[in-house]
C-alpha cells in the first residue's frame, strides 16, 4: 500500500523494501561499532570478498596438476594482465585477511568480548581462525614452488604422526587425483564452503547478542546497522585501494620448481613461530604446539570467566596474553633471523 | 589483606612461570639444531638437483650442497649427469664462487638421459622414471619414460630452477590499476574523516 501512495525514488525504495525487507537491516547498534577496533571483523570480511573474486579469476589460469602448477603460475607473471593482477590482489588480500582476523581476535580478547553470553561465538571465531589458517596454508602449497612443497612435506609428516586419522593426506589415498589437486579442491571448494557456513553462524550470534560494549563505559548512542555498513564501506575502500596498489607495485614472487629431499626455505610469517619450535622439538613439536594453541584459544572463556571486563580488573589475563604474544613475536623473529635447518629428510618416502 | 597478598604472589608466580616457558622456547630454539635428515638419494641426478636448488634458494647452504655433489660423484647411478661439470661446480664452491657453481650445475643437468629420475609430483612419491616438469599442452600426469627430453625442455627446467620476481613496469594497465587503487584510498580517507 505504501508503495502505491509514495512518489519518485521514495516509491521505488518502498517497493523494493516491501519485497526484500531491507529496512530490517536498520536495527540498532552502538556508535562505537564504527570505530576501527570494532570494525576489524567487517574489514576482514571485505578481504575475504576480495579473495573470492580474485580467486575465481585465478582458477581460469592455474593448473592444479603437479607437472604444470609451478609453470602455470610463472606463465602469468612476465606480462601485467588480469591474471597477474588477480594473483597480486589474491596474495595481498590473503595477508590482509589473516592480519585483520588476528587483530580482531586480539581486540575481542582485550575487551573481554568473549565473556557471557558470547562464549559460543568465541568458539565459532576460533573455528574461523582455523579455517583461515587452512586456506592460507593450502594457498601456500598451490604455487608448487620449493616453499609450498616443503610446507606440504611438513603437513605430510604431521599426518604420518597422526596415523590413519589423516589418511586423506597420504599420497596413496588416491592414485587418480594427486595430493596437490586434492588440496586445490580443499582450497577452492571445501574450505570456502566451510568458512561461509561458519561465518553465517558467527553473524547470527553477533546479531543475537548485539555488538559487545566497551568495558567500563555505559551504553551510548545507538545507530542503525545500515550506518555501520556505510562506515564499513569507507574502511573497505581504503583497504581495497591499498591492496590494489600493492598488487601492482609488489606482485608476489614465485620460487623455483620443487626439488624433493631438501629443506631450504622458511615458512610464511604466520608459521614462523612454529618453525622456531620445530628447530627445538622437531616435527612432533609442530603437531602438539599447534593443537595446544587452538585448545588454549578455545579454553579462553573458561580460563577467564570472571564477570569483570575492564583491562584494569583483568591484569593477570591481559599480562598473560601479552607475554604469549611477545613469545610468539620473539619466536617469529628468531626463526626469521636464524639459518634454516633440515627437519624432514626423506621420512615421507617411507609413508608413500 | 593477607589473602590479597597471597593472590598477588600466586599471580606473580604464574607470570614468572609463563615468562620462563617463553624464554626456554626462545633460548632452546636458538641453540639446538636438529638436522636429522635421512640418507641421501642414490642417483646423481637427484643429488645434483638438490644441490642446485639449495644454492638457488640459500647460498649459505653451500655445505649441504657440497655434501650432495660429493655423493653424486661417487653415485652408482650417474645417468643424466655430466660428472665433469659436477667436479667443476665443487671447485667453484671451494673457491666460494656460488654463481659459477650454479652455472656448472645447470650445465651438468642440461641434458638428462631418458629414464632418469624426474622432479617430484608429490612428496614421497618421486617417480624413478618419468618426465621433466616442462610445460605441455594437456594435463598428462606422467609421460612415457622412453620420451627423450628436448633441448627446450631442458632450458625450461633450468628457468624453473630460478625464483621469479617481477616489479612495476609502468605499463598502461599497471598505471590504470595504480590510479584506481589511489582513488579508492583517497575516497575512503576523505569519507572517513569528513565531518558531519
Amino acid at each position: 500500500m505504501a508503495a502505491t501512495t509514495a512518489t519518485g525514488g521514495q516509491g521505488v525504495w518502498e517497493a523494493i523494501d516491501e519485497r526484500f525487507g531491507l529496512r530490517d537491516l536498520a536495527y540498532p547498534v552502538p556508535r562505537h561499532a564504527n570505530t576501527l577496533p570494532y570494525s576489524l571483523g567487517g574489514i576482514s570480511l571485505v578481504s575475504l570478498l576480495l579473495l573470492v573474486v580474485s580467486g575465481v579469476v585465478l582458477t581460469q589460469f592455474y593448473h592444479p596438476m603437479p607437472e604444470f602448477a609451478n609453470d602455470s603460475v610463472r606463465a602469468i607473471m612476465p606480462q601485467f594482465g588480469l591474471a597477474r593482477f588477480a594473483r597480486g590482489v589474491h596474495y595481498w588480500a590473503a595477508e590482509a585477511f589473516l592480519v585483520t582476523v588476528l587483530l580482531h581476535m586480539f581486540r575481542i580478547f582485550a575487551t573481554a568480548s568473549f565473556k557471557r553470553p558470547r562464549e559460543g561465538n568465541w568458539l565459532v571465531g576460533v573455528l574461523l581462525l582455523a579455517i583461515a589458517v587452512g586456506l592460507y596454508f593450502t594457498g601456500t602449497v598451490l604455487k608448487w614452488d620449493q616453499e609450498g612443497f616443503e610446507a606440504l612435506e611438513h603437513n605430510l609428516a604431521i599426518g604420518h604422526l597422526l596415523g590413519g586419522l589423516w589418511h586423506w593426506f597420504a599420497p596413496a589415498f588416491s592414485q587418480a587425483a594427486p595430493l596437490l589437486l586434492r588440496l586445490y579442491i580443499a582450497h577452492i571448494v571445501v574450505l570456502p564452503a566451510a568458512i561461509f557456513f561458519v561465518l553465517v553462524a558467527h553473524f547470527w550470534l553477533i546479531k543475537r547478542h548485539g555488538i559487545s560494549p566497551i568495558p567500563g563505559r555505559p551504553a551510548g548512542e545507538m545507530l542503525p546497522f545500515t550506518s555501520h555498513l556505510a562506515h564499513l564501506a569507507k574502511y573497505a575502500a581504503v583497504l581495497t585501494g591499498v591492496i590494489l596498489i600493492l598488487a601492482v607495485l609488489r606482485p608476489p614472487a614465485i620460487g623455483p620448481a620443487p626439488v624433493e629431499g631438501i629443506e631450504v626455505t622458511k615458512p610464511p610469517w604466520p608459521f614462523l613461530p612454529l618453525f622456531a619450535i620445530e628447530n627445538w622439538v622437531s616435527i612432533p613439536g609442530l603437531l602438539w604446539v599447534s593443537i595446544a594453541s587452538f585448545v588454549a584459544l578455545a579454553l579462553v572463556p573458561l580460563l577467564d570467566r570472571m564477570p569483570a571486563t575492564g583491562p584494569g580488573q583483568r591484569r593477570a589475563a591481559i599480562a598473560l596474553g601479552a607475554i604469549l604474544l611477545l613469545v610468539l613475536v620473539g619466536l617469529a623473529l628468531l626463526a626469521w633471523l636464524t639459518q634454516g635447518v633440515e627437519h624432514i629428510g626423506r621420512i615421507l618416502s617411507i609413508w608413500a | 589483606m593477607g589473602r590479597t597478598r597471597a593472590a598477588q604472589r600466586r599471580r606473580s608466580w604464574a607470570l614468572l612461570g609463563a615468562l620462563a616457558v617463553g624464554i626456554a622456547l626462545v633460548g632452546g630454539s636458538s641453540g639446538v639444531a636438529l638436522a636429522h635428515k635421512d640418507k641421501l638419494p642414490p642417483d646423481a641426478l637427484s643429488l645434483v638437483r638438490q644441490a642446485a636448488a639449495l644454492l638457488a634458494q640459500d647460498p649459505k647452504m653451500s655445505g649441504e650442497a657440497k655434501e650432495r655433489l660429493e655423493a653424486a660423484l661417487t653415485s652408482r647411478d650417474p645417468r643424466g649427469i655430466v660428472l665433469a661439470k659436477v667436479t667443476q661446480a665443487l671447485n667453484a664452491l671451494a673457491a666460494r664462487d656460488i654463481p659459477g657453481a650454479r652455472r656448472a650445475l645447470a650445465e651438468a643437468t642440461a641434458m638428462p638421459e631418458a629414464g632418469s629420475p624426474a622432479a617430484p609430483t608429490q612428496p614421497g612419491t618421486s617417480p624413478q622414471t618419468a618426465s621433466p616438469p616442462a610445460p605441455r599442452p594437456s594435463p598428462v600426469p606422467g609421460v612415457a619414460p622412453e620420451q627423450r627430453p628436448s633441448v627446450p625442455d631442458a632450458m625450461a627446467r633450468m628457468k624453473m630452477a630460478e625464483p621469479l620476481a617481477v616489479w612495476y613496469g609502468g605499463t598502461p594497465g599497471e598505471l590504470t590499476a595504480l590510479v584506481a587503487g589511489l582513488a579508492f584510498v583517497v575516497v575512503g580517507f576523505v569519507t572517513l574523516f569528513r565531518r558531519g
